[in-house]
């Protein structure tokens, strides 16, 4: 590749990093923000910097107002029973339609397929209405049963099965391993890349999720991040900016370290698929 | 077209040379192979030809033109790719057509619907498909015209690459290994087409591979490259009969050449297996004594004599490869004889004999050392 | 291999359970619910045939919903893909940076997307927000973002871009390490060495199958828009915002007219499901070189 002249070098930087700056600015800004003391915020001057910090007030009063941690702790809570769960349940799935054949295999494969298709938010009325009967309604479970199956997870590790070499179940087997043995001892250590990557697809996508906690749950306990956010905007009546902006920096802090700490892998996970939003 | 001279060619990347100080001139009209590994540098020698990459050091100029300062297109080569690089968006007429399109069409000319304004665009565009046309049909792929690359056979395609390089009238072409991808008949089909358009349009190829039986049958000269630089450059028959060392030696010939420990004594006497094999002039000390396998014969004749256990025998219709361990020798040696040669058996006791005049001298750091074979009259073991 | 079948239904009774129990047979259902007129919490509910869909055409909110729903979709994907592929070009042609560019563009697609519509509301603020104060420092009139009918779905337009641009800029980037660098060399020789040239006969042509692809990608997510309607606007001011998404969720879960909604969802899920038979498409025509 040719050398890049001086001149291009730098028009590239430059659209680049305004486009970083522009792109950037929210979290920078809300950093900032929360850092500052409320006449600081509510001044018609432009200022970057606090001139004052008010970063105990703020962070204190986020931390109180709302129960913020227990909006953490239910997100890793929740997010760690669907992945572990659909794990389970989509594993053997993907094993059977990978390496076994039997009868019907066709149209079982056509219903995962079809599967793929569902948007989630399609089936959010009969759901509520489904757990509304079994009196699941505002409780972690309801959080957590609708998604258990992952038809993107059985796809995925199917796709990955099939490179997995026949001799070497063939060799599991012949050791006398059962079929069940066979997929937790034999193919889920090879599927461990292919696992990690559907493990942040997976965490990324119900962390954020916001549509279906908004419908299930109303008390503020058993609230997951994005609607323990809102709870909390809604208790600071919009106008609290410094501790609103503390509550969101440690609402999204979790995520973005995360991705900052595993770029490459965090990057894979999102955008393996694309399919499902 | 004046020869082309490489000089101090220097090129790196990241931490590894890959070329180390390279000097080599092209001379005009010829067939220049350059041979080695993967890894040696002689697709990169070729990049920088072309001017798809910039050397660190050194220069490179086509008579009294600085290449270096021009890009690839303005220095007027062309390129046939291993992977034969055919646009695959667009049909072979497409591929074939566009150097002579990206030549004659000025910025105007490339607007897309610029041939609905411009009647000279129209007319160079007519030009340029009538070339085109010429070509493929030269190469016999014209009825292939209409057809996008992923249609096409690996021959085919070879055939489309090498058409969108002609269609230019180079002054020089460049191949990168380009029948690599090919199986073996149509390998051989390809080699001889390649050889004869040189034949025919008397323009210099440059030429990369690491196959030294295409390197050996095609080339005017060969350049054996190893590590960034260049063993030898020379005729193939320069190359065989003379190597200039040992990596050469081993590199060019099939099976390979075999090689055993000799020592220089004083006055230049060299000693091998127990006999006196011939004079060399220069230091004392171990040398190395290389012999091809087709210079063995089972009928006692003055030379070097080998002598072990037969541990392989493959007939191949041709001929007879045998490998025979010797004492001394760690590697076993490797020896072709006429098909018609007495029956020989695995485990059998054989002994072979090396004319001294085929016998290659190198000292100890691998390099060519002259060497006088002795003459048939005084072979006894003293 | 054909093992003891008791063993094979073993393992994948659990999935193909699940999802008859909590995809197939509720997506049945909302098929069927479209044809009733049932509400949440009746004890009856009526066969209505497609007077639900009837009414759909007819009705000016679900009208104004549909038009802002598509208007948001292309100016979200246009202003995604345009940025993303933008910015993938300019990372891609030189070294310097990439990991950092790549990561500031990322990092909104990564983030919680409800808490930073929070962050945006502060920012769209009429008075007190960085947007306003920073154009008052360019000489320009603030305006009030979301409560303004003329620009409240260009500025959730606009949050939808910031979100969605790095995830079209990292299909691009993948999309544009797939292309040979033989073929680029080629190109070079024959003479294709303006970046505009090399662009159009080279780049964007074998870019199209990726392309496709992020277009269908963005087309779906912006499809499924709801966070930042409900967050920000709440569908308002005078449903200016009022997006497909939002109007189910009105209609079945704040009017309860869930026979209503459902037959909105129908029409939901088909949207979905035209742009994903796009996708494979895409997909397919991906591996076609």
């Amino acid at each position: 590749m040719k050398r890049p002249s001086i001149l291009f070098r730098s028009f590239r930087h430059l659209v680049l990093m305004t486009g970083a700056a522009i792109f950037l600015a929210p979290f920078i800004w809300m950093v900032l923000t929360s850092l500052k003391p409320a006449d600081e915020i509510f001044t018609r001057e432009f200022s970057l910097l606090p001139s004052r910090l008010a970063l105990v007030e703020n962070y204190t009063q986020a931390l109180t107002k709302v129960p913020l941690l227990r909006y953490l702790w239910n997100g890793i809570v929740v997010c760690a029973a669907i992945l572990v769960l659909q794990i389970v349940v989509a594993l053997p799935a993907a094993y059977a339609f990978a390496k076994l054949d039997f009868r019907g295999k066709t149209w079982a494969w056509r219903l995962v397929l079809l599967a793929l298709m569902i948007p989630h938010q399609a089936t959010a009325i009969p759901i509520y209405v489904m757990l509304h009967h079994l009196g699941l309604l505002n409780t972690l479970s309801a959080l957590i049963v609708p998604f258990i199956i992952s038809a993107f997870g059985i796809f995925l590790m199917r796709q990955f099965f099939r490179t997995v070499p026949d001799d070497l179940i063939h060799a599991a087997r012949l050791d006398g391993m059962s079929e069940l043995e066979l997929v937790w001892r034999v193919m889920l250590p090879t599927a461990i890349p292919a696992l990690f990557a559907f493990s942040i697809f997976s965490v990324v996508w119900h962390w954020n999720d916001y549509f279906w906690p908004l419908l299930v749950i109303a008390s503020p306990e058993l609230a997951t991040p994005p609607l323990g956010t809102m709870f909390f905007r809604n208790e600071e009546a919009g106008t609290n900016y410094g501790p609103l902006m503390a509550g969101t920096v440690l609402i999204t802090a979790p995520l973005v370290l995360f991705f900052i700490a595993a770029q490459k892998r965090f990057i894979e996970g999102v955008t393996l698929t694309g399919v499902k939003a | 077209m004046p020869d082309i001279h490489i000089s101090g060619l220097t090129k790196q990347f990241g931490n590894t040379k890959v070329i180390k100080g390279l000097d080599l001139t092209v001379r005009d009209g010829e067939f220049l192979t350059l041979l080695g590994s993967s890894g040696c540098g002689k697709s990169t020698l070729l990049k920088l030809i072309a001017g798809l990459d910039q050397p660190d050091a050194g220069a490179i100029r086509l008579g009294e033109r600085d290449l270096l300062a021009l890009s690839p297109s303005q220095r007027d080569c062309a390129m046939v790719f291993q992977s034969y690089a055919l646009y695959p968006h667009m049909t072979v007429g497409g591929n074939i057509c566009t150097p002579l399109l990206m030549r004659g069409l000025g910025f105007w000319g490339r607007l897309p619907g610029a041939g609905l304004f411009s009647a000279n665009t129209r007319r160079i565009k007519a030009e340029a498909q009538a070339s085109a046309r010429k070509v493929a049909q030269s190469l016999g792929i014209d009825g292939l015209w209409e057809r996008k690359p992923a249609q096409l056979s690996g021959g085919q395609r070879q055939r489309v690459a090498l058409a969108r390089a002609m269609v230019r009238r180079p002054a020089v072409f460049l191949f990168d290994e380009p029948l690599s991808n090919l199986d073996a008949n149509l390998r051989q089909t390809l080699r001889g087409e390649i050889r004869q358009l040189h034949d025919q349009l008397g323009v210099t190829f440059i030429y990369v591979t690491h196959d030294q039986h295409e390197a050996m049958s095609m080339s005017d000269r060969v350049a054996v490259m190893r590590e960034g630089r260049i063993l030898q450059l020379g005729t193939p028959e320069e190359i065989y009969t003379r190597p200039a060392n040992l990596d050469v030696a081993r590199f060019v010939g099939a099976p390979r050449i075999n090689l055993l420990d000799g020592e220089v004594k004083a006055h230049g006497v060299v000693w091998a297996q127990g006999r006196l094999v011939g004079h060399s002039h220069g230091k004392a000390g171990p040398c190395r004594i290389a012999f091809r396998p087709q210079a063995g014969m089972l009928e006692a004749v003055d030379g070097l004599e080998v002598e072990g256990t037969l541990v392989n025998v493959e007939y191949t219709g041709a001929e007879l490869i045998a490998s025979l361990q010797v004492d001394g020798i760690e590697d076993a040696c490797v020896f072709c004889f006429p098909a018609n040669s007495p029956a020989i058996r695995v485990g059998q006791t054989l002994r072979v004999s090396v004319p001294f005049g085929e016998i290659h001298l190198f000292d100890a750091d691998g390099q060519r050392r002259p060497f006088e074979a002795l003459p048939p009259v005084m072979s006894k073991a003293a | 291999m054909r093992v003891n079948p008791l063993h094979t239904a073993l393992l994948l009774t659990p999935a193909t359970v699940l999802i008859l129990m909590l995809l197939v047979v509720p997506v049945a259902i909302v098929a069927v619910m479209s044809l009733t007129n049932w509400q949440f919490g009746a004890a009856t509910l009526d066969w209505v045939g497609l007077a639900n869909y009837r009414e759909l055409l007819a009705d000016p909110v679900f009208q104004k919903s549909i038009s802002n729903t598509l208007t948001y979709l292309v100016v979200v994907t246009l202003g995604s893909i345009t940025i993303g592929l933008g910015a993938a070009l300019l990372i891609e042609s030189d070294t310097q940076l990439r990991t950092f560019y790549r990561t500031a563009f990322f990092m909104p697609v990564a983030s919680t997307l409800i808490a930073m519509a929070v962050v945006w509301q502060f920012l769209l603020h009429p008075s007190v927000g960085l947007v306003n104060q920073a154009l008052g420092l360019l000489g320009m009139e603030p305006r009030n973002w979301l409560n303004d009918g003329r620009s409240a779905l260009y500025s959730l337009a606009a949050i939808g871009i910031w979100q969605m641009s790095g995830l079209a800029l990292v299909l691009f980037l993948a999309g544009l390490k797939s292309i040979p660098q033989d073929i680029r060399d080629a190109g070079a020789l024959d003479g294709i060495e303006h970046p505009l040239d090399r662009f159009r006969r080279i780049t964007w042509p074998l870019l199209g199958p990726t392309t496709l692809f992020v277009v269908t990608v963005c087309a779906i997510r912006s499809l499924q828009v709801f966070d930042t309607v409900h967050v920000l606007t709440k569908g308002g001011p005078n449903k200016a915002t009022e997006v497909l998404l939002h109007t189910i969720y009105s209609e079945g879960f704040s009017f309860l007219r869930m026979g209503y909604a459902s037959a909105m969802t129908v029409v939901f899920i088909a949207g979905i499901f035209f742009l994903t038979q796009l996708q494979h498409l895409a997909m397919e025509r991906k591996t076609h070189y």
